[in-house]
């Protein structure tokens, strides 16, 4: 039995998932959006779970194979049936059950993190590290310059006017998220962010006060990089996004009219073993790296997304990474 | 659907994070539109979305009422 903890939709996740079924995989896809397996109970050998379609109940202490691809696990695995209100004599305690810092969740979230760790620890075959979901940014450059990667200048402001001290940071220089940028709808209107070039220039003189802001320099690209990384092996695409203005800051504002050409990519040995030391910190044996490579050829690191997407690697580099990774779960390697 | 361009004055911006500086919107048809396309794949039990990756293209749902406004 292999088990995927994902979220509803996932791309990847279900082609992985049809790749497994034709080569006669029992593979069962948990997820908390329709959170159609419930979690039913927890002993010594079992963690129980129901599928609410089907009433099948399964062990997942039994599952060969694990892949940890996004969430997984939500308050809908745990409960859907929550009163809506909590009142003892009178008095309103729905606080306790509802809102941001409700006991009803805090409890599910020990449990989620019970359940993945025996399943970290009792599972043979793993994908991903449930404790390792996300990477903070600015910990990940720290560790990448501490291996030898270079990386680009960074500073967190509070005030316009501190840039024009930050003599590190070039003068055209990129604002981009600690977190992750906006990616929100608001009734029928949909709201986004980018990565974002600035002039120095434009801020100087100024006294505005800014919440805690990401700001690093603007690394000249010849091209960047897209690595997609499986236990011990790298899967890389070259994307060609300098010369269109539309993409040269962020390949993410797609054009449809001037595609941005991918190809796959060799990144060089050292990189590699470099790139690879930063996985084992962190514990991980799957993840997608951002670089860029700047006019002098450095390979300039930017990020590692755990749980990023690969599809976009997989299909323009015929890597097939979903039957990679389907045979992974299945065997062991890929 | 055109992409706008927010750019917050700095005004705007204060006690903000930067990264809003530069925020882009579109109108969506429908936010219902895409879960209407989702169904259930009995072999793999799980929700998936029809024509993903369509042969024909799609009618997206209008509220014709929109036009008498």
């Amino acid at each position: 039995m292999i088990i995927i903890f994902t979220n509803i939709n996932d791309l990847s996740t279900l082609e992985v998932a049809k790749r497994l079924k034709q080569m006669q995989q029992d593979v069962i896809i948990i997820e908390p959006d329709t959170a159609e397996n419930k979690f039913v109970y927890i002993d010594e050998e079992n963690i129980l779970f129901r599928n609410s379609r089907t009433g099948r109940e399964f062990n997942l202490l039994d599952a060969t194979a694990c892949w940890w691809r996004r969430s997984g696990l939500g308050m809908n695995n745990f409960s859907t049936a929550l009163p809506e209100k909590f009142i003892i004599d009178g008095t309103d305690l729905s606080g306790l059950i509802h809102g941001a810092r409700n006991l009803t969740f805090l409890e599910m979230n020990d449990l989620r993190d019970y359940i993945f760790d025996k399943m970290y620890k009792t599972c043979k075959i793993r994908i991903g590290n449930p404790h390792v979901m996300g990477m903070n940014r600015l910990e990940v450059l720290d560790t990448a310059r501490q291996y030898g990667l270079k990386t680009p200048n960074y500073a967190v402001i509070t005030n316009y006017n501190q840039l024009q001290m930050l003599n590190k940071i070039s003068d055209i220089f990129v604002s981009k998220a600690i977190y992750n940028g906006i990616y929100q709808i608001f009734g029928n209107m949909s709201y986004y962010s980018y990565t974002e070039a600035h002039h120095k220039e434009d801020f100087r003189d100024k006294d505005i006060p800014l919440f805690p802001s990401l700001v690093t320099s603007l690394v000249e690209k010849s091209y960047e990089i897209r690595s997609f990384y499986l236990n011990r092996k790298f899967y890389s695409m070259a994307i060609f996004s300098q010369n269109n203005d539309q993409t040269k800051i962020d390949f993410r504002k797609y054009s449809d009219i001037r595609p941005n050409k991918n190809e796959p990519f060799q990144l060089p040995k050292n990189i590699e073993i470099k790139l690879e030391s930063i996985y084992k910190k962190y514990d991980l044996n799957c993840g997608s790296a951002d670089f860029i490579v700047d006019k002098k050829g450095n390979y300039v690191f930017l990020e590692i997304n755990p749980v990023g997407q690969f599809g976009m690697t997989s299909e323009p580099c015929n890597y097939d990474l979903e039957q990679k990774i389907a045979n992974y779960l299945t065997y062991g390697h890929q | 659907m055109d992409i706008n361009k927010i750019l917050l004055t700095d005004e705007q911006i204060k006690n903000l994070p930067l990264f809003f500086k530069i925020i882009y919107y579109n109108h969506m048809v429908d936010p219902d539109a895409e879960n209407r396309l989702m169904k259930y794949n009995n072999n793999i039990q799980a929700v998936e979305m029809r024509h993903y990756t369509p042969n024909r293209k799609l009618c997206l749902p209008f509220d014709i009422t929109e036009f008498s406004k």
